[in-house]
């Protein structure tokens, strides 16, 4: 849950006070950049999301609604910048976007050779091996709340492959629970 | 999804747990024992990788946000300057424009305010396209037309003159008499001399077929005697209908030849 900001400096960054959209980043930057890590499990990228959503919104504040949450209007600009970086990014990902591509399930051989590492590690090697599809879609269903018809309107793809995509994604994530619990 | 004792599949878990499966669904499936030890177990899962997700933005630095406006602030001028100051206003005019029709309060006002606007944008609409025509097409068009009119009244007076009066057709002389008249309006803001005292003298004629006194006795004579023969007479023998059928032809061979009225 982000705690949003008051409507009057909203009001006033939409009037193009400068001053008034500073207070906006900085009281949503980090609600942004931990969105758009969520969506690509890398930093940088995040980084370069996160400035890029906040552009956007500059350009496009004059015609923000305020019947909807700001939050809600501003991380929804996060995630389709998310989309478009990793379009950019990656062809591959444009092409598992586009199409309704049969996503190849990874052998899951971190956890023999990775014995050591902590839960925390191995989850986080985990989100990193999720394909991009597989990470939008469970950031999207899982953590913004999407329905899977919205998430697979924003990723191009049908409502099963959506499904059949979010399945895999738990399912490889809890993989590493299971690991980690059977050790 | 079946309620059966068997083990869920994740696919039935995850649609109960992410709440996208039917609600008669999800009851039946919650009376299953072995169904909710499963959808426990998962949400436990997904509680441990929110908080993995939770310790990994955590290493945000506090002043990230300040960073990231120093980041940004010098495409925000960019982008600032690239926008037109003028168009932003008009942005938000509009922008409460559209706040303020959809107040419910305020609709029927909304709908009065638009179907005025759809009238006058119609009638403006109709003046900008009496006035879109080019003059000079203007121009061109209405030689054509004079051109087109002189040619059947010389056609419609050869015949007549040619039968001696037998030929009959009133229905055509008042219809070249109102065209006349049309024609003779429309000259009123050209400065073409000629062609306005051409029609000018054509009208009479016209007007005395047009009102059938070409069938009148010699007694009751009209405008068109004083040019000294009757209408059923060879009237273009006469000098001065020679003089107005020389003066057509005359005209016709010039708005044909440079489409110009004079």
């Amino acid at each position: 849950m982000v705690n949003e900001i008051d409507e009057k400096t909203v009001q006033q960054a939409a009037q193009g006070d400068k001053q008034a959209f500073r207070l906006i980043v900085l009281h949503y930057a980090q609600a942004v950049n931990r969105l758009a890590y969520r969506y690509t499990a890398d930093a940088s990228y995040a980084e370069d999301i996160a400035q890029e959503t906040f552009i956007k919104a500059f350009q496009a504040i004059n015609r923000y609604q305020p019947q909807a949450k700001f939050s809600t209007w501003l991380l929804r600009i996060t995630t389709n910048s998310a989309i478009d970086y990793l379009r950019k990014a990656n062809r591959q990902i444009a092409d598992s976007l586009d199409h309704e591509a049969t996503q190849v399930d990874i052998p899951d051989q971190r956890i023999k050779t990775e014995d050591h590492l902590d839960l925390n590690q191995r989850l986080n090697h985990a989100l990193t091996d999720l394909s991009d599809v597989e990470r939008l879609a469970v950031t999207m269903k899982h953590h913004q709340g999407y329905s899977i018809n919205e998430t697979a309107k924003v990723l191009n793809i049908n409502d099963n492959a959506c499904k059949q995509t979010l399945f895999r994604a738990v399912q490889k994530l809890r993989k590493q629970l299971t690991a980690e619990v059977s050790l | 999804m079946k309620p059966t004792n068997d083990k869920p599949t994740t696919e039935e878990l995850l649609l109960v747990y992410f709440k996208e499966a039917e609600q008669p669904e999800i009851d039946e499936s919650l009376k299953n024992s072995q169904f909710c030890r499963e959808l426990d177990q998962l949400e436990a899962d997904m509680n441990i990788i929110e908080q993995t997700y939770i310790h990994n933005e955590s290493q945000l630095p506090e002043d990230y946000g300040q960073q990231l406006w120093q980041q940004i602030v010098d495409k925000l001028e960019v982008e600032q300057a690239s926008l037109p100051e003028k168009s932003s206003q008009w942005i938000n005019v509009l922008q409460k424009f559209k706040n303020w029709v959809l107040v419910p309060q305020y609709s029927l006002a909304s709908f009065v305010v638009v179907l005025g606007l759809v009238m006058v944008a119609f009638y403006a609409g109709r003046q900008q396209e009496s006035f879109g025509i080019d003059i000079n097409l203007q121009e061109q068009l209405l030689a054509q037309n004079i051109q087109l009119h002189l040619t059947q009244s010389e056609i419609f007076l050869t015949q007549v003159s040619n039968d001696n009066g037998r030929y009959n057709n009133q229905a055509t002389a008042q219809r070249l008499l109102s065209s006349n008249r049309i024609f003779k309006q429309a000259l009123a803001r050209h400065d073409s001399q000629f062609t306005n005292q051409l029609l000018q003298d054509l009208e009479p004629i016209l007007l005395e077929y047009a009102n059938g006194s070409f069938n009148d006795e010699p007694s009751q004579a009209t405008p068109f005697q004083s040019h000294g023969h009757p209408p059923k007479a060879n009237w273009v023998k006469d000098s001065k209908s020679n003089d107005l059928m020389f003066q057509i032809k005359a005209l016709k061979q010039q708005l044909a030849q440079k489409n110009d009225i004079i």
